[in-house]
């Protein structure tokens, strides 16, 4: 495995660029006009981050998660979260055999490559914060025995806006594990006919084939690691993260994760890009969706209107781009 | 609100009218209304406009210092025509400043202070506040001329009519505004005829009042009167002796030659002025040359008052005031400034006293029983004029004694029995007005004329020994008496010594403190009304102050971007690749309007130029990846590559060249 910074073997290269140019194709069929969106959830993916996708019910959240899952030869679960989840729902739970007079571990549905977590924020907080040791660390610490989860492992959440009725906000520690939070959004007109057209007679879901296998996954990954960034970059990564924590209205601001979550998914999209080294421009364009969710905005900021999502933007804007 | 278009330029061409500043006016006006033809416009952020409040607030406190030193008194009305010159600085700033109005956060230091509030983000335009402003300034400086009543009524009601509510017409609302109008003119009329009943009114109910110290021609003595007399510590007077001569020991307000019921009054009240040359010295006696001398401060409230002067002076200098005097002794200031600080030469002998007449021997009737029997036990008749004096004066100071506790004599005094006669009688004690009456009565009972004279006993020295304070409380009445062998006024003061003893006992236990104020601002006093310019010194003193708000207003700006280019010059300094020549090509592009904005990448703006093909694209494109490259990929650009982004600057910077 080349380390960072070091010669890079093109082949490595490029075939780590196919692997995301064939993911992305095979989401895009069935997310029509989701082109940007796809680009930063493989990013996310591709530089071992997590992903919330908040948005309102019949954007295509759970289509996408489970378009980019089945475009993989990997393993995928499911948890819907009610508000009744447990823990153990997601971790597992030893069951007692009475045949071999044993507890035997029954795994949950967190060991595997890539976890759809539907509505996340519809179970309670204490559910919520399961996830926290498997997303950070990637194990899980059941009945005080550590269980270590697949190297490919995935989470990508999804959740109504906060606002509405019967869900529990995330604590923020989790908020802080995901790398990337952004939204769909409605699409074009065009775009929206032609998801119409593609399910005339059938979902397209239904057709999606897995064009990567984990291996190729993997590869992608520490190509992605590999990505040259000067210290220039790291600097104005640190300074937009640095302003978080002294911008008005902000009671929270982000913490050193964020800078490595964006340093990693801004590596991410210079390979997309076909360049070895970040730009500024990476930085600049994946800022807002890796810092955003992590601030806690003052309560009284809050009612005036202002929101974490402005405040990153505005300091994007005001921390100048090195050119 | 914006002003309809010219009101300001008239309200202002109105208050220079008035104030007789015509062209400083006009310009004012100019410049404003100027603003509404051009569009060109300042970017003034709202600390900007704080700076220019803080500029006309120093203003404010300035011409406040400068009218309050520069005026006798000081003078609102003085103060509020110079209004519109001392808010015009924000007037020019709104007017000229890209935001139509000012955060009313500008204009409290609190609300710039507190970042909250329902008020702090509110906006206003001052302009009607300073067409206001102007109508003040006018009619503060009103000159009384029959126009400016009409000229005034005609701006408010144009001002109003910018305002107009839509359900009058205009007939009716032009009705209704000249109504007002009228009614404003009548009314204020009344209200003029209304202020000169009410202030002859509390004239004279004041000058009631305050009789026993300002009018020369009568004295209420406290004779009579019960209880205590209390008078307080206050420093009204210094005397610095001159080297050489003893202090005066009494100092002369007033004197006065008839008596009636515990009331003094004077026959000879004429005042005539005198003459005070322009070195501001008075020669009262010019023939006058044997000489004591000494220096008196005092203030002179509104610029008015009397002089307390010793016996015999015959000679002031250093008194820039209009005087007069009248042959009772009276040195009356009608004119002046707050405060004094002469010097007064004096001697035995002449003095401004008019010579003895009837009046100087006059015995009330209602006194002379008392009196001749005294005069008779003293054997007066057959004794010369100066052993009379000796006796009298011994008498005093062998049987009476002194006492401010006048108490209960009133209630068991027999029928046609005067509080002085019952003081010569009985109690044989008093203050120092019943010394002075009975003293002046048993002169004239036995035939030698005398007056009766107030002022102020000189009698505590304060440091060096050659000062001394005169208090409220050292007020004082003696006699002056007519020696017929000198042909002169003596003063003749027969109070018992003790007096003084008893009235420091009175002195306050926080009198040293207050003394030392009192002392700094004698100090101060000295030098607000010296002869020296002080406006100037002011001035220099404002000047700075001014220049340096105006400097921070214009350059700090400028210094805040030189700063920030510091610092990102620090910040770059250690990066690679910053000679890199497509800064060369930013800035060519930039100056053909496809500026980079600071927050816009590369690439983002590398579209935009594109766009406006400018520049051949496949060139521009390898240029940037190049640079980028250089810039930002750790490993950096071999040679090669090194020379292609030179080469393909250099092309795109000559294809523009040749393109314009």
């Amino acid at each position: 495995m080349p380390s960072p910074g070091s010669p890079q073997n093109d082949g490595d290269f490029a075939a780590a660029r196919q692997v995301f140019n064939r993911l992305a194709a095979s989401i895009e069929s069935v997310m029509m006009g989701q082109d940007r969106a796809i680009r930063h959830l493989l990013a996310a993916f591709a530089s071992g981050g997590h992903v919330l996708l908040e948005d309102y019910p019949g954007t295509g959240k759970t289509t996408l998660a489970k378009v980019q899952a089945l475009s993989m030869h990997a393993g995928f679960k499911r948890i819907q979260f009610p508000p009744d989840l447990l823990p153990s729902d997601i971790l597992g739970v030893s069951v007692f055999n009475p045949r071999d007079q044993e507890f035997h571990f029954h795994d949950g549905p967190v060991f595997t490559n890539v976890l759809l977590a539907d509505e996340i924020n519809r179970a309670s907080p204490r559910t919520q914060s399961a996830l926290l040791e498997a997303m950070g660390e990637n194990q899980v610490s059941v009945e005080g025995v550590r269980r270590d989860l697949p190297d490919l492992f995935f989470v990508i959440a999804t959740q109504n806006p906060v606002e509405f009725r019967g869900t529990y906000p995330l604590p923020e520690a989790q908020m802080d594990r995901f790398a990337l939070q952004f939204s769909l959004g409605y699409v074009s007109a065009i775009h929206e006919v032609a998801v119409l057209t593609a399910q005339e007679r059938s979902h397209p879901i239904e057709s999606v084939e897995p064009c990567v296998s984990a291996a190729e996954v993997l590869r992608l990954r520490q190509a992605v690691q590999a990505i040259r960034i000067s210290d220039e970059i790291k600097h104005y990564i640190v300074s937009l993260v640095s302003a978080t924590r002294s911008a008005p209205g902000v009671q929270l601001g982000a913490s050193p994760r964020a800078s490595i979550a964006l340093m990693k998914v801004s590596q991410a999209l210079a390979l997309f890009d076909g360049r070895e080294f970040v730009g500024p421009e990476h930085v600049h364009e994946i800022a807002v969706p890796v810092i955003a969710h992590r601030l806690v905005m003052e309560p009284q900021a809050k009612f005036s209107g202002a929101t974490a999502r402005g405040a990153v933007e505005e300091i994007v804007r005001r921390v100048p781009v090195p050119a | 609100m914006k002003t309809p278009p010219l009101l300001t330029l008239c309200a202002l061409l109105l208050w220079g009218w008035q104030a007789e500043m015509l062209p400083w006016a006009a310009l004012m006006g100019v410049l404003l209304e100027l603003s509404r033809l051009v569009s060109t416009r300042w970017e003034l952020s709202d600390s900007d406009l704080n700076r220019v409040w803080d500029l006309c607030g120093l203003l404010f406190l300035g011409a406040a210092v400068i009218i309050y030193t520069s005026e006798d008194v000081m003078d609102a009305f003085a103060f509020a025509r110079w209004q519109p010159f001392i808010f015009f600085p924000m007037m020019l700033a709104q007017a000229w400043s890209a935001q139509e109005k000012i955060a009313l956060r500008t204009f409290s230091w609190l609300m710039r202070r507190s970042s909250g509030g329902p008020l702090a983000d509110k906006r206003i335009n001052i302009s009607f506040l300073y067409f206001a402003v102007c109508i003040m300034g006018a009619s503060a400086a009103n000159q009384r001329s029959p126009w400016f009543y009409p000229a005034m009524a005609a701006l408010v009601l144009l001002a109003l009519k910018s305002v107009q509510p839509r359900r009058l017409s205009t007939p009716a609302w032009l009705t209704l505004a000249c109504l007002v109008a009228v009614a404003g003119h009548t009314g204020q009329e009344q209200l003029r005829v209304l202020q000169s009943k009410v202030e002859s009114a509390v004239g004279n109910w004041l000058g009631s009042l305050a009789r026993g110290r300002m009018d020369f021609g009568e004295s209420r003595t406290a004779i009579g009167r019960i209880g205590r007399i209390k008078l307080s510590g206050k420093i009204v007077l210094r005397v610095d002796s001159e080297p050489g001569s003893a202090p005066p020991p009494l100092l002369r307000e007033m004197s006065f030659d008839g008596y009636r019921n515990g009331l003094w009054s004077a026959s000879k009240t004429a005042l005539s002025s005198t003459v005070v040359d322009t070195n501001d010295a008075v020669s009262l006696l010019p023939e006058k040359v044997n000489a004591s001398a000494a220096s008196i401060s005092r203030y002179l409230p509104k610029g008015r008052g009397l002089l307390a002067l010793p016996h015999g002076t015959f000679e002031m200098r250093n008194l820039p005031v209009a005087l007069e005097t009248s042959p009772m002794g009276v040195a009356k200031v009608t004119a002046g400034p707050g405060f004094v600080n002469f010097t007064a030469r004096f001697g035995p002998g002449e003095s401004l006293d008019a010579p003895p007449d009837d009046a100087d021997l006059a015995v009330p009737e209602p006194e002379r029983a008392a009196l001749a029997e005294i005069a008779g036990a003293l054997n007066l008749d057959s004794k010369s004029e100066s052993e009379k004096i000796q006796t009298i004066a011994r008498y005093f100071q062998d049987h009476f004694s002194y006492s401010l506790y006048l108490g209960e004599s009133r209630f068991n005094r027999a029928e046609n029995e005067t509080a002085l006669s019952r003081f010569l009688r009985e109690t044989r004690a008093g203050h120092c007005e019943y010394f002075a009456t009975a003293t002046a009565l048993l002169l004239r009972q036995a035939g030698i004329p005398a007056r009766y004279a107030t002022g102020y006993a000189v009698q505590e020295p304060a440091g060096n020994g050659k000062t001394f304070v005169v208090r409220e409380r050292h007020a004082h009445a003696w006699t002056m008496v007519y020696r017929d062998d000198k042909g002169a006024w003596e003063d003749l003061d027969t109070t018992p010594a003790s007096w003084n003893e008893i009235e420091e006992t009175r002195a306050s236990f926080f009198e040293p403190i207050s003394d030392a104020f009192s002392r700094l601002w004698l100090e101060f006093s000295k030098w607000r009304w010296s002869k020296a310019n002080r406006t100037r010194y002011l001035v220099a003193l404002l000047i700075p102050l001014v220049l340096f708000l105006v400097w921070r207003i214009i350059f700090n700006k400028q210094r805040r971007r030189t700063g920030k280019a510091r610092l990102n010059l620090a910040a770059q300094a250690p990066w690679p690749g910053t000679d890199s020549e497509f800064y060369l090509l930013e800035r060519k592009l930039a100056e053909q309007g496809l500026e980079r904005a600071p927050d816009e990448p590369l690439n983002h703006w590398k579209q935009r130029v594109f766009a406006a093909q400018k520049v051949p694209s496949d060139a521009l494109d390898t240029a940037l990846q190049l640079h980028l490259k250089y810039r930002f990929d750790p490993r950096g650009l071999t040679p090669a590559e090194r020379g292609d982004l030179r080469e393909n600057t250099t092309r795109c910077v000559e294809e523009m060249a040749r393109i314009r």
